[in-house]
C-alpha cells in the first residue's frame, strides 16, 4: 500500500464514522421520546421527563434525598396542584442547574422545590459532581452550561460535538423503559422500612470549602426563576444525627444565598423529629418509607406557612 | 500516559512525524530518538525512576559485552560476570517490590513503574549472552531503546532481545499496512479494554469489595465476569501495545492466544500472557527441569511448581498472588500426573478435536481458571475466607446493581469477542477487519471505533451511585 | 563411533521416547519440527540419550543447544 493509499482509505474510515454519528442523534432522539411516552413513570429516564414532557405546576429538584423523600400524591393532595419528583440518585449541583435550565426553557413551573445537602456548594465532590451530567449531553448542553463543562476538562469540549459521544451508554436506559414496569410514584421511589434493618451510619468526609463557581451558578439560577415567575423554594432533608459531619459553612451559605434573594428555606438536617429516630432512616443520608412519609406532612406544613 | 487517553496519542503523534519524516530510512537517527523519547515516556510517568532504569540499562550493557569477551577466552569468569548479573537484577526486584515482605513494614525510597517488565529484559539478556544464544549488543543505544521501548515498557508484551535488537538495526520506512493493522490492533484492543473490560468491572468490584452481603450467585457471577474483564483489560493493553510498536515498524511478541479456549491449565498457560510465561518457561523452568532431571517425576512436579508460583509472585508481594500459584500448580501437577492416562483414553474413544470432548474440558479450565482468579484478587488470607464462607450461604436473588448497561452493551461486546474468538479457533474464513474486500475492512473499522465511542466505558472508572 | 553411528542411535532414543517410528532427525532439526517435541518430553530425551551413551551433560551445554547437530557435537566429545 502507498503512503496515498493509506491516507485516503483512513479517510474513508473517518466519513464512515461521521455518518454513523449523524445518523446516531435523531435515531437515538426518537427512541428516547418514544421510549419515556411508552413509559413516563420510568425513574431511569426522570432527567428526560423533565426536560421533555413536564407540564405540573410543582416539580422536586434534586439529588438521592429528593427522589426518597417527597411524596407527590401527598403534596399533590394537600396543595390541589400537580406535582413531580424529578430527584435522581447521583445528580449533585451542577446536574440539577442543568435540569433546571433545560426545564424553564420550555415551560415555567409554578413551583420549584430544590432540596439541596451539606455537599451541594462542596469544593472536592469531583467524581461526584460530574455523575448524571452525562444524561443532559444530548441536549444543548454546549450552549448554557459552559462554564460546567469547562470543570469537566477540555477533553470533554472536544468530546462533546461527537454525538456517538454524547449519547454514549444511552441506548440500555432508553431500552430498558419500553420493558420496565412503573418503577416509581410520579418520580418519587420509596425505600423500604425493615424492621431488622440497622442503618449503617457512614460519613461522607466533604470539604468545608464553599465552591464559587458553584455558588455563582446556583445564585444565577434562582434568580432567572424569579425573573420567569417561578416561586422556588429551597430545602434541606434530614439525615440521622452524630455521624461527625458538621458542614455549617455550607448550610450559613445557603441561609445566606435564601435570605438574599428572599427564598424560602426549610432546613431539617438537625430536626429532632428524625435525627434521632433510627427506625426512619435507610442510612445516614436517605429516610426509608415511613420516614418520608413522616418528612412530606412536615414539609407540607412548611409550603403552608410560604404559600 | 496511558494508549487510551488523548495525551498519548498527542505524544504518539509528536513521536512519529520526524521518525517517519526525517529519519526515515535512518536506523541510528531513529534509534535516538526511540531513546529519547521512551526516556521522556517514562519519565513522565514517574521521573524519578528514570536514573534508574538509565543505570541498570548501561550496566547491564557492559555485563553483555564482558559476558561475550569471556566467554570466547573460554574462563570461568563468563559464569561469574553473568552471575552477578542475575544476583543484581533479581536485587533490584526484590528491592523495589518485595522488600515490605522480607522486612516488615519498610518501604523502598521509590515506587519504579514497569521493574518487572524492563528487568526480565535484562535478566534474559546476560543468559542469553552466557549461552551464546546471540551476539552481545555493541550500540548502547539500540540496547536503551531495546529497554525503555515505550509501547511496552510499562505492561508488557515482554520481549527478547534476540527478536527485537535485529529489528533495531534495520532502517525502517513507513511500511503502511504494517502501519494499518497497526491502528486494527490498537482500535480492537480499545474495544476490549473500553467497551468488556472497564464496562463489566463495577460488579466483580462491588460484590468483591462488600463480600459479606451478597450470595453465591452475585459472586458466581462476578467470578465469570472477573476472569472475563482481568482477560479483556490486560488482552486490550497488549494488543494497543503491539499495535503502536506495529505503527512504528516493530514486531512485538504476542501475549495472548484465546485463552479461554484452552482444555486443560497447562495449555492455559500456553496461551495467557504468553510472553511471561515463555520467559519464566525459558529462564526458569527449563533450567530447573535439566537440573531435577534425575528425579523423574518429582523433579518435573516440583520446577512445575516453582515455575507457576513464581509466576504468581511476580505479580508482587500479596498473598493473593502466592495463593494463586498455589492453586494453578497442584491443577498442573494432577494434569501432569493424569496426562499418559488422559491420552490413552483419547486415543481410545478417538475424542481429539471431538466438540463434546473439548467443550467440557474448556467449561472445567474456566472454572478452575476463574476460582485462581479471585483468589488472584484477595488481598489476605482473610478475604478469601470471606469469599469462601459466603458461598456457604447459599443461592439466591442476584445483585442486580449496575447490571443493566453490564448485561446489554457488556453481554453485546464479549458475544462479538466471543465469535471473534470462536471463528479463530476454528478457522471459519469469516473476516471484517481482515476480510479481503477493501470496503468491508474499512467499514468494519469505522463502524468498530464508533462503537467504541458509543458503548466503550468512557467516564474513566465506573461508578455505581449505591444505595445500600 | 562414527558421528553418523551416533545420530542413528539417537533418532532410535527420539523414536522410542515420543513414541514415533517416523521421526527422522538430521544436523539442523529442531524442536519446532517434531510435534510431540516440547519442554516436557525435551527432558526426558535427555535423560534416555545420558543414559544409553552413559555421560552426564552440563546445564549449560543442555541449554545452549540449538539444534540436533549441537547436540551430537556435544556428545561426540563425551564419547571420544
Amino acid at each position: 500500500m502507498k503512503a496515498s493509499q493509506f491516507f485516503i482509505r483512513a479517510l474513508i474510515v473517518l466519513a464512515i464514522a461521521a455518518v454513523v454519528d449523524i445518523i446516531c442523534k435523531p435515531a437515538m432522539d426518537s427512541l428516547r421520546s418514544a421510549s419515556l411516552r411508552s413509559n413516563p413513570d420510568n425513574y431511569e429516564m426522570t432527567s428526560y421527563y423533565g426536560v421533555e414532557m413536564a407540564t405540573e405546576d410543582m416539580l422536586i429538584l434534586g439529588a438521592s434525598p429528593a427522589t426518597h423523600h417527597y411524596i407527590p400524591a401527598m403534596l399533590s393532595d394537600s396543595l390541589g396542584l400537580t406535582v413531580r419528583n424529578l430527584g435522581k440518585d447521583g445528580a449533585f449541583l451542577y446536574c440539577q442547574i442543568c435540569q433546571a435550565r433545560l426545564i424553564l426553557e420550555r415551560y415555567t413551573p409554578k413551583y420549584l422545590i430544590w432540596d439541596l445537602n451539606d455537599d451541594c456548594l462542596s469544593h472536592n465532590l469531583d467524581w461526584g459532581d460530574f455523575i448524571e451530567i452525562a444524561d443532559y449531553f444530548p441536549y444543548r448542553i454546549n450552549d448554557f452550561s459552559t462554564a460546567i463543562i469547562k470543570e469537566m476538562g477540555p477533553v470533554q469540549l472536544f468530546s462533546l460535538h461527537s454525538n456517538l459521544y454524547r449519547y454514549n451508554s444511552k441506548l440500555p436506559e432508553y431500552l430498558f423503559a419500553f420493558v420496565s414496569g412503573r418503577n416509581s410514584q410520579s418520580g418519587y421511589v420509596p425505600l423500604p422500612a425493615e424492621q431488622s434493618f440497622i442503618p449503617e451510619i457512614t460519613s461522607m468526609k466533604v470539604s468545608e470549602n464553599i465552591h464559587p463557581l458553584k455558588a455563582r451558578l446556583l445564585e444565577e439560577i434562582l434568580l432567572l426563576c424569579q425573573e420567569k415567575g417561578c416561586h422556588v423554594i429551597l430545602a434541606t432533608s434530614p439525615r440521622l444525627a452524630d455521624d461527625g459531619v458538621q458542614q455549617t459553612k455550607q448550610y450559613e451559605a445557603l441561609e445566606e444565598i435564601a435570605q438574599r434573594l428572599s427564598i424560602p428555606y426549610f432546613n431539617h438536617h438537625t430536626d429532632p423529629r428524625f435525627s434521632n429516630e433510627l427506625s426512619l432512616f435507610r442510612d445516614t443520608d436517605h429516610l426509608n418509607e415511613r420516614g418520608a412519609e413522616l418528612y412530606t406532612s412536615c414539609f407540607i406544613e412548611d409550603l403552608h406557612s410560604c404559600l | 500516559m496511558v494508549v487510551n487517553s488523548y495525551q498519548f496519542w498527542i505524544f504518539f503523534a509528536a513521536v512519529l512525524l520526524p521518525y517517519y519524516t526525517v529519519l526515515r530510512r535512518n536506523s541510528k537517527g531513529q534509534n535516538i530518538w526511540l531513546l529519547v523519547t521512551s526516556y521522556f515516556f517514562y519519565g513522565y510517568a514517574n521521573w524519578k525512576s528514570l536514573p534508574l532504569l538509565i543505570a541498570v540499562t548501561i550496566i547491564f550493557y557492559l555485563l553483555g559485552i564482558g559476558i561475550e569477551k569471556q566467554n570466547e577466552r573460554n574462563t570461568g569468569k563468563a559464569r561469574l560476570l553473568m552471575i552477578s548479573g542475575l544476583v543484581l537484577g533479581i536485587g533490584v526486584l526484590f528491592y523495589f517490590k518485595y522488600l515490605g515482605v522480607l522486612i516488615p513494614g519498610a518501604t523502598p525510597l521509590l515506587n519504579v513503574i514497569g521493574i518487572s517488565f524492563f528487568t526480565f529484559k535484562l535478566l534474559g539478556y546476560v543468559v542469553d549472552t552466557y549461552l551464546g544464544k546471540m551476539s552481545a549488543v555493541r550500540n548502547i543505544i539500540d540496547f536503551g531503546a531495546y529497554v525503555a521501548f515505550f509501547p511496552t515498557i510499562l505492561s508488557g508484551p515482554i520481549d527478547r532481545p534476540g527478536e527485537f535488537i535485529p529489528q533495531l538495526e534495520r532502517n525502517r520506512n513507513a511500511d503502511w499496512d504494517g502501519i494499518a493493522e497497526g491502528f486494527r490492533r490498537v482500535v480492537w484492543g480499545l474495544f476490549l479494554k473500553l467497551c468488556i473490560a472497564d464496562r463489566i468491572k463495577a460488579y466483580p468490584d462491588a460484590v468483591f469489595g462488600n463480600v459479606g452481603y451478597h450470595n453465591t450467585t452475585s459472586i458466581i457471577l462476578a467470578a465469570i465476569l472477573y476472569a472475563i474483564e482481568m482477560y479483556a483489560d490486560f488482552a486490550g493493553y497488549s494488543e494497543m501495545a503491539i499495535g503502536v510498536g506495529r505503527i512504528m515498524g516493530f514486531k512485538v511478541r504476542e501475549n495472548f492466544l484465546r485463552p479461554f479456549f484452552a482444555q486443560n491449565v497447562s495449555e492455559y498457560w500456553r496461551r495467557w500472557h504468553m510472553s511471561l510465561t515463555s520467559w519464566i518457561t525459558d529462564y526458569v523452568y527449563m533450567p530447573l527441569n535439566v537440573a531435577f532431571r534425575g528425579w523423574g517425576k518429582w523433579g518435573l512436579y516440583l520446577a512445575t511448581s516453582i515455575n507457576v508460583i513464581l509466576i504468581g509472585i511476580w505479580h508482587g508481594a500479596q498473598w493473593g498472588y502466592l495463593l494463586f500459584g498455589i492453586w494453578h500448580s497442584l491443577f498442573l501437577i494432577l494434569a501432569a500426573a493424569l496426562e499418559k492416562n488422559r491420552k490413552t483414553f483419547e486415543k481410545k474413544h478417538k475424542l481429539k478435536g471431538k466438540w463434546y470432548y473439548k467443550t467440557p474440558r474448556r467449561v472445567v479450565t474456566f472454572i478452575i481458571v476463574a476460582c485462581g482468579l479471585v483468589i488472584f484478587r484477595t488481598e489476605s488470607l482473610s478475604d478469601l475466607t470471606a469469599i469462601v464462607s459466603q458461598c456457604g450461604k447459599g443461592f439466591g436473588p442476584i445483585f442486580t446493581n449496575g447490571l443493566l448497561e453490564i448485561g446489554t452493551l457488556g453481554l453485546f461486546s464479549i458475544l462479538l469477542l466471543f465469535f471473534k474468538e470462536m471463528k479463530d479457533e476454528n478457522g471459519w474464513s469469516i473476516h471484517f477487519l481482515h476480510s479481503q474486500k477493501t470496503w468491508l475492512r474499512l467499514a468494519s473499522m469505522a463502524i468498530l471505533f464508533a462503537y467504541v465511542i458509543f458503548a466503550g466505558e468512557l467516564k474513566g472508572s465506573s461508578f455505581i451511585y449505591f444505595q445500600f | 563411533m562414527e558421528r553418523n553411528e551416533v545420530l542413528a542411535r539417537v533418532q532410535d532414543i527420539f523414536r522410542d521416547v515420543l513414541d514415533d517410528d517416523e521421526i527422522v532427525l538430521s544436523d539442523a532439526t529442531t524442536a519446532d519440527d517434531i510435534d510431540e517435541w516440547d519442554s516436557l518430553s525435551h527432558i526426558q530425551l535427555i535423560v534416555a540419550i545420558e543414559k544409553a551413551f552413559k555421560v552426564k551433560f552440563t546445564s549449560k551445554e543442555i541449554l545452549s543447544w540449538k539444534n540436533i547437530g549441537e547436540l551430537i557435537d556435544c556428545l561426540m566429545t563425551r564419547t571420544a
